[in-house]
């Protein structure tokens, strides 16, 4: 394997079969190499001619794949005079799952997905504002400054879901509370996808401190409002990183 | 529109193998014979990802020994389909009221074809759907009709791409101008853009007419 360029290697694992979707093999075995390391990040790809040709494919099927790449984060095409696709580099395999989940959802589920979550969490924020003790307020706004502090997907997702399901809790609703892990399970991590527009965290931090406060001050109408229009914009935010996901 | 055409197709090979099966039993056409036209469903849905499930409906004229009969099939398993079974007849407590239905209405007031929906379809395990009807006549009887369950998740994978080509925002919208499927978050598939008759200059630069008798526009932004 040592003597191979990473090219090569990925020509020798694509045995073409009828039948299958060609282009689908080739990113998948270029994210493999990717993802193992076998390319340098910063490395460029021969042009996509003479990288068809050692491939084995057509130019058409491997701007296909590219463009799955491209959608991953792990290769990159530069325009002009030093143009050309480059490699990115691993991404932490999680984040190329994240991807290719809020790929694969289409517009349909991910609107009725947000219609859900907003019944669930406006419901939640209401009742939480009838009945959540003081702890709980404060653990509120102290979820909303994690949310601010944190640096990684993973601390964001986790900061940002935990507020949802602390005011499921502060409802005192168990099937709130059950209805609300299903969905921070289900999608929670997707919002925290880094786009060429991503969620700000800041931002999203500060309408939950105004939910918070909604909740702490004892208006349900206020707390529920703020909650659903946090929610719509999230679930207009995934939908638009799943469009962009999906560029052709 | 591609995709809808795509599915009056198929829907097409449907009546035709219906009416032909109805005009060799010469006024004689009995529940019993659906049965041998089978076939022609499951090809369909073999060769149609987007059809959730699809048969035909029929009208009172159309079989000698039922006033009515809904001879449909959905996906099972991977491989198999299953007959879906409704109450249809009129006087039961839990009919299910075809007549009633939009898709088979229009076929009773001579519309040459017919899509309803957007629509959760309760009957039919509940999913979010489009349902497509095409009549069959055998001279001037109306025998019924031929009729699909498009999924939505899956009309959008075909109608979004070239939709995605646009640098400006658009919306596929049904007669109602409900959101069939659209490019921009901001108005999702089920939205209702009420006021898009009168916003043409202002937040839509045009409506195109793309479905003719189907009553489908295409809102482009400005």
């Amino acid at each position: 394997m040592s003597s191979l360029t990473p090219v090569e290697a990925v020509a020798l694992l694509i045995s073409p079969q009828p039948g299958s979707a060609l282009a689908d093999l080739v990113s998948q075995q270029l994210t493999d190499a990717i993802q193992l390391g076998l390319f340098d990040p910063g490395e460029q790809l021969p042009n996509e001619s003479a990288l068809a040709g050692q491939l084995g494919v057509s130019t058409v099927t491997l701007r296909d794949a590219l463009a799955t790449l491209r959608s991953q984060g792990l290769v990159e095409t530069r325009r002009g005079r030093h143009g050309g696709t480059f490699i990115c580099g691993p991404v932490s395999a999680s984040l190329v799952r994240l991807r290719r989940r809020l790929r694969h959802i289409s517009v349909v589920e991910l609107r009725d997905l947000g219609d859900e979550w907003g019944a669930v969490g406006g419901a939640a924020a209401s009742l939480a504002a009838h009945r959540a003790s003081n702890d709980q307020i404060g653990r509120l706004h102290h979820l909303a400054d994690a949310l601010c502090t944190s640096r990684t997907i993973g601390e964001r997702s986790r900061a940002h879901s935990r507020f949802s399901i602390e005011m499921a809790l502060a409802a005192q609703s168990e099937r709130l509370t059950r209805a609300q892990l299903r969905l921070e399970s289900e999608a929670g991590d997707l919002l925290w996808i880094p786009t060429s527009d991503p969620l700000d965290p800041d931002c999203v931090a500060g309408d939950l401190h105004l939910i918070a406060e909604a909740v702490g001050d004892n208006d349900p109408g206020r707390a529920r409002a703020l909650t659903e229009r946090r929610i719509q914009r999230d679930t207009r935010w995934l939908i638009a990183a799943h469009l962009e996901l999906s560029d052709p | 529109m591609e995709a809808a055409d795509t599915v009056f197709r198929s829907l097409g090979n449907l009546r035709d193998a219906f009416v032909a099966e109805w005009i060799t039993a010469a006024g004689g056409f009995a529940s019993a014979h659906i049965a041998s036209l089978q076939p022609y469903v499951f090809r369909e849905l073999d060769r149609h990802r987007a059809l959730e499930s699809a048969g035909w409906v029929l009208s009172a004229d159309a079989l000698t020994d039922r006033r009515r009969h809904l001879e449909w099939w959905q996906r099972g398993t991977a491989t198999t389909y299953q007959p879906l079974i409704l109450e249809v007849e009129p006087d039961a407590i839990d009919c299910y009221d075809y007549y009633a239905m939009d898709w088979f209405d229009a076929a009773v007031r001579g519309a040459p074809r017919c899509v309803s929906g957007p629509l959760i379809d309760l009957p039919c395990a509940d999913v979010y759907i489009m349902t497509f009807a095409l009549p069959m006549h055998a001279g001037a009887t109306l025998l019924g009709v031929a009729a699909a369950d498009v999924g939505l998740a899956r009309f959008e994978s075909q109608v979004l791409p070239p939709l995605r080509l646009l640098d400006r925002p658009a919306a596929l919208l049904n007669r109602e101008h409900r959101v069939i499927t659209s490019n921009d978050p901001t108005w999702a598939t089920g939205d209702r853009l009420r006021d898009v008759s009168v916003v043409t200059g202002g937040t839509w630069g045009e409506v195109v007419d793309v479905g003719a008798d189907l009553g489908w526009t295409l809102a482009i932004g400005s």
